[in-house]
Formats: structure tokens, sequence, C-alpha cells
């Protein structure tokens, strides 16, 4: 049987280098693999990757909390084995998906608590009060994700001790004999 | 070089933090022509650099698809640059334009960065200083402009660094066997996580509720008990009263509700509603009997009752999610035994307690209890299976089950005596009752420790249902400050259910490995 994959992400480009190019293209050779992206230029298959299209839709505050739920409404109406989640605001829906009993993971791109302290708009008090907020929003969810990937060893370090299933995978560069 | 001029590329978004525009105060006195790929991350910044007097040695690209192109930008490249502000965020950081840099076989200048310092170090391919600093950029652009030979044989060495350790294929095998273990180990679990789940217990629970109306009606029954225990604490806090018609419709309402539990557990159990019906008057009966004798001891000893018999309600409720859980897929008769059992000893457990104080209150508990156990026995060799298969568990169990009882016994007992004697002026021994109180206050204090010990150690060894353990430590840890405040009446007993539940839990899977 193949195991069937669903890429999702909501605030990445269609071609993002690190879940489609690189990630999606691996995965594609031994796994049938979907990829859903926000960004409203529909269906299209490339390099035997489904790329589906949630829409673009929301701006900023409501794009965080609205658009999850719209997502994850679109994404379990096939059913996959297992649930790539790229973006922070998408461990929103894991309860919903493990309710459905299925696989999740999520990727880390980067080392989210520290960027959002160090993002140019808003005041240095707010940014600290919401990335404590997430910090607390991750430990909560994380444990129940079945599996973290992580951009380099150092969240894999932070990210081990909420779950034991980490693992880093760098952004290395793709090679010609490859 | 071309025409003299040193060739320098930069790959990725243009933004404030990569000091683009450090980069182009450096450049202004040099004769130099800086590759630029990428988008601008602001439209304030992208005005800002386009204005600066250096943007005419610039050769601006925009974003940049095209594999070929790149290549044709890099071949024509003499040195690349990394340049990042020192933030928290790009410290820990492994930026992708340095190994692309690497991989393309150019010499790199890079934010001193200790991550980055190792790379560069082992393969000698690249130099840091700080962008932050300009004098140092143009320190290095010369040193590059007059070095320019050495510079590209070190360049070289980066595709080697690229082929030996930093490339995509060997991460990738790693992410495939990733996604393959992760799979086939989840897959094993899938049955146990499926059906205990803490997600799919509440949801099966709402699905539950609304199908059956017997048990909407026990959890109802339960709900409003709990309700009118409290409504009856604030009562007591406010008016410091404890007679009067609303006190005592309140207490009736409780009590009917509390003891309708047991009745419908029982009929569900046993199909025997006559008997249900037969319990819950006879409770009520006991309840006017006590009002008809009102006096302050009477009520004392009421209020402990009801504050017990909430604790034990939510337990039943604990006890029934746990048992519905299980459906048909496990041994029935086993798990229900396992928990009437406890059931058993944590009624017996009140009634010891009330037994020391009030006759009278002991003997009508004593009538449910072996009404009780006279009609589990009617049921065939149901008692025999019952105590049998209590002492046929396995270890876990064995000492869940033990923990279950101290746990109960000794929380439950110690408040127990600690509220009665501290409301009755009399001498045990000598010593007064109320610095006996006291005393048994501080026993109850560190039993409650105790328990929340005991509850973070079952965290840290158990990996399901998180949620619920944090909620159970939350609730502790609030009960235990609230201490004779009004909220250690609503958080106490949600506490103990929780722990019940928890015990019931976990027993309940102790049967599904079986």
């Amino acid at each position: 049987m193949i195991i069937r994959i669903a890429q999702v992400t909501i605030s990445h480009s269609r071609y993002d280098k690190r879940i489609f190019i690189k990630q999606c293209s691996s995965l594609s050779k031994l796994f049938s693999v979907s990829l859903y992206v926000s960004d409203g230029n529909g269906y299209e298959k490339r390099n035997n990757v489904h790329i589906f299209d949630i829409g673009k839709k929301y701006r900023r505050l409501a794009r965080f909390f609205i658009l999850p739920f719209l997502t994850l409404k679109i994404i379990l109406k096939e059913n996959y084995d297992i649930y790539h989640l790229h973006d922070p605001e998408l461990l929103l829906i894991v309860p919903f998906l493990k309710i459905k009993g299925k696989i999740i993971i999520f990727d880390s791109h980067e080392d989210i608590p520290l960027q959002m302290i160090s993002k140019p708009y808003l005041n240095q008090p707010t940014l600290k009060i919401i990335s404590c907020l997430y910090k607390i929003f991750q430990s909560l969810i994380l444990p129940y994700v079945d599996g973290v990937i992580t951009a380099t060893p150092f969240i894999k370090n932070k990210l081990s001790k909420l779950n034991s299933n980490t693992i880093d995978i760098k952004n290395y560069p793709i090679t010609n004999n490859d | 070089m071309i025409k003299g001029k040193l060739q320098i590329v930069y790959v990725g978004i243009i933004s404030e933090v990569r000091l683009i525009h450090k980069v182009l105060d450096a450049a202004k006195d040099l004769n130099v022509e800086i590759h630029i790929c990428g988008n601008f991350d602001s439209k304030k910044y992208e005005d800002k650099i386009k204005k600066h007097p250096s943007w005419t040695k610039v050769k601006y690209y925009g974003y940049v698809d095209n594999i070929e192109k790149i290549k044709d930008i890099f071949n024509k490249a003499d040195l690349s640059l990394v340049p990042l502000k020192p933030i928290e965020n790009y410290k820990t950081s492994l930026p992708v334009k340095l190994f692309e840099y690497m991989h393309y076989g150019k010499y790199v200048i890079a934010q001193d960065f200790v991550i980055i310092k190792k790379i560069l170090k082992k393969y000698n391919c690249g130099m840091l200083i700080d962008f932050q600093n300009t004098n140092q950029i143009i320190d290095a652009f010369n040193f590059v402009a007059n070095n320019i030979n050495e510079i590209k044989e070190k360049g070289l060495n980066g595709i080697n660094a690229v082929n030996a350790e930093y490339n995509w294929k060997y991460e990738s095998t790693r992410l495939v066997n990733f996604y393959k273990d992760t799979y086939n180990s989840k897959k094993k679990l899938s049955i146990v996580k499926k059906n205990f789940s803490f997600f799919y217990l509440v949801i099966n629970f709402f699905l539950k509720f609304l199908k059956n109306t017997n048990l909407r009606n026990i959890y109802l029954a339960g709900g409003l008990s709990f309700l009118f225990v409290l409504i009856r604490d604030f009562y007591i806090i406010n008016y410091t009263s404890q007679s009067g018609l609303f006190f005592s419709v309140i207490y009736i309402l409780t009590i009917s509700c509390g003891f309708g539990i047991n009745g419908i557990t029982l009929s569900k159990n046993l199909a025997m509603p006559k008997n249900v019906l037969f319990i819950s008057l006879l409770s009520i009966l006991g309840l006017l009997v006590v009002y008809l004798f009102n006096n302050n001891i009477f009520m004392n000893s009421l209020i402990l009752f009801f504050y017990l018999s909430s604790i034990a309600i939510l337990w039943i409720i604990g006890a029934m999610i746990s048992r519905n859980i299980m459906d048909s897929n496990y041994n029935y008769l086993i798990a229900r035994s396992r928990e009437t059992i406890t059931t058993i000893i944590f009624i017996l457990s009140l009634i010891i307690g009330f037994e020391f104080f009030f006759g009278f209150l002991a003997s009508v508990f004593f009538g449910t209890f072996f009404l009780f156990v006279y009609m589990l026995s009617k049921q065939k060799n149901y008692l025999k299976t019952l105590i049998n298969n209590f002492f046929k568990r396995t270890d876990s169990g064995r000492f869940l089950s033990k923990n279950i009882l101290f746990a109960n016994l000794a929380v439950i007992g110690i408040n127990l005596w600690a509220l009665s004697i501290s409301n009755v002026n009399i001498s045990y021994y000598g010593i007064s009752s109320v610095t006996l109180a006291r005393i048994s206050t501080y026993i109850f204090q560190i039993v409650t420790l105790g328990t929340l010990y005991f509850s973070l150690k079952i965290y840290l060894y158990n990996n399901y249902l998180g949620f619920y353990k944090i909620l159970f430590i939350i609730f502790g840890i609030i009960s235990y400050i609230s201490y004779e405040s009004i909220y250690h009446f609503l958080f106490f007993p949600l506490t103990l259910a929780l722990l019940h539940y928890y015990f019931i839990y976990l027993i309940s899977q102790d049967i599904s490995v079986d």
C-alpha cells in the first residue's frame, strides 16, 4: 500500500524551496504526495506532486485564525495517512486531525518564538507576550503531534523536550548528481 | 573580475536585517559590481536602497527562478555575501544561501556567527567579518581584490564540502526514513490510541450523550446535583445559616439527584428500575427524618455528606465515561467488576468516616450499601467474578488500585475528620478539637501535595491524555491554594474526579493491553 501524504501550508509560496522543491519532490519518489497551498492559482500536477489550492482568502488576523479551519475542511475531504503541517498557525487544527486518527508531522522551519521577537512591526513588550503565549500553546499541542521536523539542530534540541520523535532536516542545496 | 571590477553576488530577500545598505555604503568608493537577486521585503526599504549613491554599481535581477540564469550570474562572480544582523533568531540559523554559494564554488564573506564559523573553518572556503562595520567590509573587499587567484581556489573547496556533507541527498533519505518510521510506529499504536485518545473520548462522550436518553439523564442529574452542592455552599458562606426552607429544598434536590444517579446506574447494569425507585425514596425519607431532628450537629454532618457525595457522583461519572469508551471491544465484565469494586470500597470509606460520629447516618448508608450488594449478587455469579477478578490483576493494575484506595482513604478521611471536629467543641484525650482540626488540616495539606506529586509522576511517565493531566494539575494547584475558601469546593472535587477518571482510564487501558 502506498502511503498517502498531504503537505499543508498556508503562508508559504507554491514552489517554496524547502516544501516543494526539496521535501515534496524527494517524497514523491516513494509516496503519493499532495500539496495544499493558499495562493489562488488553482490545481496543478508537477514533479508527480498534486498541488491543490485552498484559495487566497483573508488577510492578517483572520488568516491566522479562520483560514486553518477552512483548510481543515478541505484537507479532510481526501483520506490521507500522514498530514505534514508547515505553519505554526496550522497547529490549531491538530486536535481535529487527531480525532480522525491521522498521523501528523509538524515542520518548524524556524525557531518561531525567537522569530516573533525579531519581527520589525509591533513594539517589543507586545512581541514578548505573544512569543510567550505561543510557547505555552506549542507546549500544549506538540506532544500530540506524531513527529516534528526542524530546520536546524538548535531548534531540534529545543523541541525534542516536547516531542521525542524529532528530527532535523537541514536546508542543504540540491546537487546535480542527485 | 571583469574590467578590473570585483564581482560580488548576493542572493536572497533584500531587507534591513540583511544589512544590504551597509554593503552599499562600503561599495561607495570601491571598484566593484554587485549582483543582487531576490525581492525587496518592503516598499520603504526598496526606495531607500534605490536612492543610494552606490545603486549604479548594482545589477539587480529581481526574483530569479531559472537555474541557468543563476548559474550565469554565479559564473561571473568572484565572491558571495552572507550579511545578517546579529539578532537572536539568526545567530543559530543555517542560512541556505551559504550552502548554495558553496555549491557554486564561490568564496564566502559571512557574518561572524559560531555555526557559520565552524563550517567555513572546516573547509577553508570563506572569511568572517562584522557587516555592521563598514570599514571591515571595505577591508574584506580590498583583501579579496588583492588575492584574487588564491580566493578563487579557496572558493572551490566549497564544492567538495557540499558534495561530501551539505547536500540534500543525504537529508532526503533521512526524511523518507523518518516518514516510514513514524508511520510504522504509529500504526501499531493506532488501535489503542484511537480508542483512548482524549479527543476521541470527548467526541464519543457527546455522541453517546445525544443518542442515549438514559445516559443523558445520568449526566444531567450529576450536573444538577453538583450545581446544587455549589448553591448550598454559597448559601452557607454568604448567610452563615444552615436552616430555613430554601436550604432544606436545596438539600432534598441534591440528595435525590445524587441517589438518582446511583439508581439509574444500577438500573442500567441490572435492569431493575423498581429497586432504583426504592433507593431514591429511602434516601429522601432518611433526609426528611434528619430534617425533623434539625440541629447543628446533624446539619454539619449533612454538609460533609453532600460535600463527599458530590465527589462520589463525579467519580461515578468518570467511571461511566470510561465504561462507554470500552464498548464491546474488550472484556466488559472484568472492566466493570474492577470499577465496581473500587466504587464499593470508596463508599465503604465514606461509611467508616460517618460511623465514627453519627451512627444514624451510617446505618442509612449501610442499608443502601447492603441493598447494592444484594442486587449485585442476584446477577448470576456476578459477585464471585467481581472478587475473583479483583485479585487476578496484573501487577500494574494492582499497583493502580492500591493507589486509588490510598488516595481516596487518605485525602477524604483526613478532610472529613478535620472538617467535622472543627465544628464541634469537645476534647479528645485532653486535646481540644480545634487543635486536632488544625493538625489534621496540615496533614491534609501534605496529602494533597502528595497526590499532586503523584499526578506529576504520572505526567512524566505517561504520554497519553496530556490535556487531562495538565487540567488535573491545574485544578490540584488551585484547590491547594484556595484551601478554606469557596473555590476549594469547586476545585477539590473536580481534582479528585479527574484523578479517579484517570485511574479508571489507566485500568481500562491495562485491559486492552491484555
